[in-house]
Parts: C-alpha cells; structure tokens; sequence
C-alpha cells in the first residue's frame, strides 16, 4: 500500500516535471512565432507580396506626327502579335519546338530568346510582330500545346510618306543590349521600341509616352485569377512639325534624278524648316518591324550613303557662297564701300604663286555687286588679303557657320572656319596667306552644311536677325514658335548691295544663275551659285582644259546653290547641295529655282 | 456514495461531467470549422460543413466514453491493443493506397485508420502495465522492457505505411510514460544517449523522401521550389500575418494557394496569417487549458490506471500540438502531423475526442483506489 503511494508520488512529480518541460516547449513555439511575426514580418511581407501580385504592362500609343497642314507623318497602325509569357511555360522548349510548326520564326529567333530571357524584365517576350490572319487562327486553334503564347494587340510605327521625310522622322527599333543601359528604364519594357534617329531619336521622351500596367493576382503557378489594378498607359505627346509634306514631297521628286543631294527650304524669319530632304532616301518603315540583314546590309553599303541625312551631317566646302561672308566682313569693317572696284586680269599673284579666277580672261573691273553676280575670284581674294582669316572667320561665325545651328536632330555637324589658331592646333603649322585666299572662296579648309549654308542666306536676306532653324512647331499643326530672341547682328545697311549682287546673280545676264532665274515676276528669286571643288585643280588639268566635269563621279565639284524669294521682300531661302554635281549654275541651280517657286506656291496663303 | 459507480443513472453521469472542458471543447470545433471555411475561400464546403458533422459525432463518442465505467478499460485494455494491431497488419495487407502511404481501411463509411487507434490503444495497455507495479518493479531496468516491446510492434508497422511521424510519436508517448513511471533519471540518460547513437543507423532506413525532408529542414533554401517549398510558404504566411494578421479570408498565402495543405496540416499557418500572431497565442492558450485539465485530472487521480490514462492522452495532446506547430514555422522537419482538433480529418479528430472521453472518465473515477482493480 505504501508502495503503491510512494509510485503515486514518484508519478506526481514526474509528470509536473513533464509540465514543466512542456510550459519550456510552448514557450519556444511562442518564441518562434514572435520571431517569424514580429522581427521578420517585414521581410516575409515582402516576400507574400512578390508571390501574390504580378504586374504585366500596358505599353503606350507613340506620339503622332504630323506636318504643318496637319498631314500625318508618323503613325502606329495596330496588329496582332505573338508574345510568350515566361511565367506560364513550364516547357520553354517543347512550346517553341510547336510554335515553329505553325507559324514562320524569325531568324535566329532561339538565340534572340536566350538573350532575353536574360534580361532583367523577362516576363513577356515578344515571338513575332504583325501576325497574318492566318496565324492568328492557327495560334487559337493549338493555344492548349502552346502554354504561355498569347496573341495580343500590338502597335506598329507607321510612316504613310516614308521615302521622303525618312531622314527628318527617323525610325523606331526595339533597343539594343547599349540601350538597355541606358537611364532609360521605361524602354526595358517587352514591347517598347525606341527612337534611333531624326526627330524619333531626339523627341524620344516626349513621343514615348507613359507604360500602364495592369496588377493581377495570381496563384502559386502564377496563373492570373484576377485584376487587381488597372494603371492606364499614358500616350506620347504628338509633334506638329513646320515641315510641309506635300513641298517635301515635291523636292523628293525633284532630286530623283540626282545621285546624291540634299536641300533645306526654311522660312527666313521664323527659322521654320519648310522641307529637310536627304538624297537617296530609305524606307523607315522596314525598321519598325525588325529589318531584315539583307535590307540593312545593303543600306549601309550603298555608295550614296542614303541612311546618313546629308542636310544637316554633311560638310561641303562651301565654294563661292562663302565670298558673301567676305563681302559682309568688309563692309562691317567699313574696309571698302560698296562701290569700291578692283580689276580682275584672272588671275592674282600672291608670293610667287598664281591665284586663278574662275574666268581665266578676268572680269576687268569690278564693284562688289557685280563681283557677286559674276561670282569674280580675284576681287575676294583681294578683299581676304586686306582682311585676314581671323576678321574672316568672326564674321562667318556671327552668321552661324562653324558651329551647330541646334536643329532638333542628332547628328548634326559644325562644318569647320578655320583659325590660324586652329590650324596650329590641328596640324602644329603656321598658317599661310595663301590659305586665306582659298579660303576667301569657300575652299581649303572651310566646310559648312547644307542647313548652315541656309541659315546664313537666310540671315543675310532677312535683314541680319539670328534665327534657329526649327522642324517643331508644337503638339499640333501651326507655326513655329520663332526665334526666342531674335537679335541684329549686323546693320540692315550692309546688305543692300550683298543682296543686289544675288539678285544680279540670278536676274541679270551677267549673272551666273541667269538661266535659272524664276519668270514670274512676283515670285523672282535670287541667291548664289557655288561650285565647290573636291579635288585639288593641277596645272595639267587646267592646261588639258578638262578640268571640271568629265571625271569620275566621286571627283566631280560639288553643285551647290542658296537662293531667297521673292527677291524684293525676301521670304524662303533654299539651300541645294548635289555632291560631285558639277557645276552650281548647271545642277543645283535650276532644282533651287523649281523648288523655291514650288515653296511659294504652297505656302503663300496670305 | 460516490465511490460505486453503479449507483449513479445516466443523468446523474452527465453532471459529473466537466462543463468547462465541454466549452472548451465546442470553441476548438468551432475555431476548426471557421479555419475551414477560410480555407475553402469563403464556403462551408467542402470541409467546414463534414468537418462539423464528424466534430458532433466525435463528441457524441467521447460523451459516450466520459459515461463508461474506468474499469471496463482497464479490463479491455491488452483486447484493444491486439485488435488495433492486427487492423494495422490489415492496412498492411489490403489497405487503400492514399497519399502514397497505405494508412486506412476503406470501410465504405468512413476509413479506419488503424495507426489513430493504435495511440489510444498503446496508452491504455501501458497505462495497465503500470497500474499493477510496485515502486520497486518500477526502479528495475528489465520490468520497462515490454512496454518498449508493445511499442515496438506497431511503431514498426506505422513505419512500413510508411508513418514515420505517427512512429516517432508512439515512441515519444511510451518514453515520456517510462520517464512518468519511475524509471531512474540516469537511466533515462543511458536510452537518450543511445538513441541518439543510433540515429545514423536510422538514416539509412528512412525513405529517400524523408531524408529529403530531413535536409530541408535543416536548409530551407536548399530547394525552394522542391521540399522546401512548403515551409518556406508556411513562413512566409507566418510572417506577413504580422502580430494582428490579414483578417479571415484575407490571407494571400492562404487564398491564393501558395500555402500547401492549408486545410490540414497547415492549417495553423493560415490562422496565424489571417489571425496573427494575437490569434496563435489565443488558440495555444486554448489548448494549455485542455493540457492543464488533462494534467490536473492526472495529478488528482487516486489510482494509477487513471493516473496514466490521463497523463498519456493528455500528452498525446501536448505532442500533436507542439509537432504541428513546431513543424509549420520550421522549428521541425515536416512529418505529416494534423494540428489536433483543428485540421480537416476524421480519424485524429476522433481519436482525440475518444482520449478526452477518457479523460473526463478518470475525471469521474479519480477517487476511485481499489474498486478498478478487483475483478
């Protein structure tokens, strides 16, 4: 009995040891419960988060471009396009494997999808853009073997007149691997494309607009079960361009015989680009929906370079234009009056060296104006000699030559004045009076682009106020909002005889642009014939008499010519640049004289 | 006149009963059935509604079980345990393959799981071995054998289902018995000292899946989306519930299925996602209640049968909860251990309410000395 008691006891105290143990225990559990609710709960809301929401894009409408009169020049035209959802393949391969069974894949499509997948945003991929019919039913019809390939609406960068405003647009292609460095994090999106030159490649933040997305929740597959949030996607800001289509248009068709050239119509007062064509053209469009290496391998070799916009990157030795420079940085010097001759007997002797005058007879004397409309050598060179290339080079400077016009586009160059300084820099020599000579006419070392050689006309025949060229007006269609504040750089008096001597140039039978003159009256216009030369004239050349047009192509001059109209209240200025056209009273000439009547047609309204 | 049992009719029976542990009870049923709810997305089916039919019937039994003689037990003790056994041999033999572990016979109105039974069955024989020893007997090494050997025999049995939680768990419920009955301390040491030697021995048993969850638990993140999965999204639902949870139904784990078996097994995650951790402590709250009754009907029982009885099922309890618990925020490997009372099944639901049965029976009988023990 006592025994038994004594168990009893030995069972009591045991099994409050075993409370106690089991009070231990439940105070771990709640330990442990604190640990993950209180001290960790950050952490694992974070990760309930990851694993309940997925967020799948809404990607933007691209911005709208149209022209002046509101024609639209850019445009997203929607279609059907295959995409792959990363998070709903269970069996990437096998899915693909189907997939090519029933619709064509691009080339080199398996390495494409590699190196997406390695990228940091690999929910979507985009499989193939602007489906047919046909594949639409297709992909349908088999969507239970296809997990994970969706056909969604897409959106296709469009350019209804694409061959001749390529160069001003641009085009659109999906960013490459430098892209995808960039800050830009909205293009890392499936989907986006970026623009990659001219006005899509500058305007790019204004035209890309805003991406939605959409919050699902999904399950532990991550299959969607349904929209939490729907975030719209913002569409890019339209551009009105100052452009008019239709003159760009014409000038397309104007060039189409010339091998290489480009032209620039602006307004001379508000600094509006009118027409900005780059000749031979492309078709923007193929690079919207991924250019083929054929399209593109032939673009990028082709001898005319059409991909590079030669209006605004190319850098021409102005010839002759630049004598206008000369004649404007002697009288603001006050060096000559405006009747101030000199005679011209073709040629000038500098230091044992013979300068040649375009006419080997000479042109007898001269006085400024006639000077400029018989485009006269010899009376510039002498005009450069009394001045000196560094009063020469202010002068080219102040009108805008030498640096950047700051058009919205990438890719422009600064054309180059040359400086004794410069050239000390550049070739560690001394400059040479010689150099000043040649320079006096446009060639050597001078270099402009066709748009600076337009903003210069167009400053001296608009009275001397600076302008900005412009190829946005705004949002919408409408002017340009001008030169932000327009500034007289030199007095309006100095350009009376300049511009007598371009009128003369074109409208009398002493100038050089005679035969290209306008007819109607109202309409005439005037400006400067140039011929710029490529090739160094030897003495063999000019003793064999051929000197000029009957070599190669790449060796011909340069056929350039800039003109304003109408000529008595100046309103368009044209630059036209035909590479190794010849000639600038034979090739640019008459397509400046067409094109500037053409302008005057289409925009005079008032 | 409380000492003859006979004496008393039916009704009389009832108010012996303890009211408050019926409370208690009924609150852990309904806590289950709105967990199951929750589960369910909002809906009483498929497992709020059969989980209360089976909770009503479940406490039906245990009222009926509260109502027997204690000593109807002892004297049936060693039958049950043979029965149980054998049925395990059964499972063996002709049972259904569910879940990939031959756990249940089909009996076409509900499956009898012969391993629930066995737990009841092994506390009841251990709890008789030991209502006859003297202190002495008990101090004697040899005299804890058998009770290791009826152990061993279904703990083997369960492990071929293969059960190795239900296993582990008739082991534990045998050792803490033998600690309880007297065995020296030092010898205590000896048997965990060994056991722990042998652990390597074990390994080599253990199913492949089972090593994996082994090394899972040790290494979560070894394979996140393979074994690991599961608890990882058991502490991820742990965690974001924070101290004061999403609010019933609002558990995205939970809801959207990232939580697996959060109807069984891991049932106590998602009340600890949508109830936070205020409501976890709530519900162990709740069961250190039961646990204390079931002690206190143990330390109040004069005889040792119902002493034993008592401390068993009650520790049963204790086991059930503490390795579900342990198991669902990481603390133990995952063992297939349901969270007692709360988690969708019948036959661990049943079991235990028939231990409570038990229970309340000893608490009827805990002035009882020698009336148990003459026939």
């Amino acid at each position: 009995m006592s025994k038994k008691i004594s168990l009893q006891q030995t069972i009591t105290r045991r099994t409050l040891m075993v409370g106690a143990g089991q009070i231990l225990l439940g105070s771990a559990l709640i330990g442990r419960m604190a640990y993950l609710q209180i001290w960790q709960s950050e952490h694992y809301k974070n990760l309930a988060q990851g694993n309940s929401i997925k967020v799948t894009p809404i990607l933007p409408d691209r911005g709208i471009i149209t022209d002046c009169n509101g024609v639209i020049l850019a445009q997203n035209t929607k279609h059907f396009r295959a995409i792959l959802d990363l998070d709903s393949t269970s069996d990437l391969e096998a899915t693909l494997d189907t997939l090519s069974h029933l619709i064509e894949l691009p080339e080199n499509f398996l390495l494409d999808i590699q190196n997406q997948t390695q990228n940091s945003h690999p929910h979507f991929i985009i499989i193939k853009e602007k489906l047919s019919w046909k594949e639409v039913a297709r992909l349908e019809a088999h969507a239970i073997d296809l997990p994970g390939i969706q056909v969604t609406e897409g959106s296709v960068r469009f350019y209804p007149h694409a061959l001749y405003i390529a160069h001003v647009i641009g085009y659109v292609q999906s960013p490459s691997a430098k892209d995808l460095q960039s800050s830009n994090k909205i293009i890392k999106i499936a989907g986006m494309t970026i623009g990659k030159s001219g006005l899509e490649k500058t305007q790019n933040p204004i035209l890309q607009g805003v991406p939605g997305y959409h919050e699902h929740e999904v399950n532990a597959r991550r299959q969607i079960l349904r929209t939490l949030q729907t975030t719209p996607s913002k569409a890019g800001g339209n551009l009105g361009l100052t452009l008019n289509s239709k003159l760009q248009g014409f000038v397309h068709e104007r060039l189409g015989k010339e091998l290489s050239a480009s032209v620039v119509v602006m307004d001379i007062h508000q600094g509006d680009i009118l027409a900005l064509n780059s000749h031979p053209s492309f078709d923007p469009n193929l690079f919207s929906q991924g250019i083929s290496q054929q399209d593109w391998q032939s673009l990028l070799h082709n001898p005319y370079k059409p991909l590079i916009n030669k209006a605004i990157s190319g850098e021409y030795p102005p010839g002759s234009l630049f004598k206008l420079v000369v004649a404007i940085a002697a009288l603001d010097r006050g060096l000559i009056s405006p009747e101030h001759t000199h005679h011209c007997p073709g040629f000038l002797e500098v230091s044992n060296h013979r300068f040649h005058c375009v006419r080997s007879s000479g042109h007898g004397r001269l006085n400024l104006t006639t000077a400029i409309a018989q485009s006269c050598d010899v009376y510039f060179y002498k005009l450069a000699l009394q001045l000196g290339i560094e009063r020469i080079a202010h002068t080219a400077r102040l009108l805008g030559l030498g640096t950047q016009t700051g058009i919205e586009l990438s890719d422009e160059r600064a054309g180059l004045i040359p400086t004794k300084s410069w050239k000390r820099k550049r070739f560690g020599k001394p400059w040479f009076v010689g150099e000043t000579i040649i320079a006096s006419i446009g060639q050597g070392y001078v270099l402009a682009t066709p748009l600076q050689m337009a903003v210069m006309m167009a400053q001296i025949s608009n009275g001397g106020h600076t302008i900005t060229p412009s190829l946005i007006a705004g949002p919408g269609p409408g002017p340009g909002p001008g030169p932000a504040s327009p500034q007289k750089i030199f007095s309006p008096k100095i350009f009376a005889p300049i511009l007598e001597g371009t009128h003369m140039a074109i409208n009398s039978k002493i100038g050089t642009g005679y035969r290209s003159r306008i007819l109607q009256p109202d309409m005439r216009m005037g400006g400067k014939t140039s011929t710029s030369q490529v090739r160094r004239i030897s003495i063999a050349d000019r003793k064999s008499g051929q000197y000029r047009n009957e070599k190669s192509w790449k060796q011909r001059d340069h056929s350039i010519f800039v003109g304003y109209a109408p000529v008595h209240k100046p309103k368009y200025v044209a630059a036209v640049v035909v590479e190794h056209g010849g000639w600038g009273s034979k090739t640019a000439a008459p397509i400046a004289r067409d094109i500037l009547l053409t302008t005057q047609q289409f925009c005079n309204k008032d | 006149m409380a000492l003859n049992p006979n004496n008393f009719d039916w009704l009389q029976k009832l108010r012996q009963i303890n009211v408050f542990v019926l409370i208690l009870i009924g609150i852990m049923g309904a806590i289950s059935a709105i967990m199951l709810y929750s589960a369910a997305g909002g809906d009483v089916s498929p497992w709020a509604q059969k989980q209360l039919l089976r909770f009503a019937m479940g406490v039906t039994i245990m009222l009926l079980v509260a109502l027997t003689p204690l000593h109807f037990w002892l004297r049936q003790a060693y039958v049950l345990y043979g029965v149980s056994v054998v049925l395990l041999v059964i499972v063996e033999i002709a049972g259904t393959i569910g879940m990939g572990a031959q756990r249940w016979i089909d009996l076409y109105v509900f499956r009898l799981q012969p391993s629930e039974l066995v737990k009841l069955t092994l506390v009841l024989s251990l709890a008789r071995y030991y209502h006859y020893a003297s202190l002495e007997s008990a101090r004697k090494f040899i005299f804890h054998l058998p009770p290791l050997l009826i152990t061993i025999i279904p703990a083997v049995l369960v492990l071929k289902q293969p059960d190795l939680g239900t296993a582990l768990l008739l082991f534990m419920i045998t050792g803490v018995m033998i600690f309880v009955s007297g065995i020296r301390l030092w010898k205590v040491g000896l048997i965990l000292t060994s056991a722990i030697a042998c652990m390597p021995l074990a390994w080599m048993f253990l199913r492949d899946y089972q090593k994996n969850r082994v090394l899972t638990f040790l290494n979560p993140e070894r394979d996140p989306l393979g074994s690991g999965y599961h608890i990882l999204q058991s502490k991820i639902a742990f965690g974001s519930g924070g101290v004061w949870g999403k609010g019933l139904l609002q558990g995205s784990q939970s809801q959207l299925k990232f939580l697996p078996e959060k109807h069984t097994d891991f049932i106590f995650a998602m009340l600890s996602e949508e109830l936070g951790m205020v409501g976890g402590i709530i519900l162990i709250g709740f069961y250190s209640l039961l646990i204390f009754y079931g002690y206190m009907v143990s330390l109040h029982c004069r005889n040792i049968f119902g002493k034993l009885l008592a401390f068993g099922l009650t520790t049963i309890l204790f086991l059930y909860m503490f390795i579900n618990m342990a198991m669902v925020m990481g603390l133990l490997p995952i063992v297939g251990m349901p969270l007692p009372l709360i988690s969708y099944g019948g036959t661990s639901m049943l079991t235990l309410l028939t231990g409570f049965g038990l229970i309340l029976c000893v608490d009827r009988h805990r002035h009882l000395r020698r009336g148990l023990s003459a026939p």
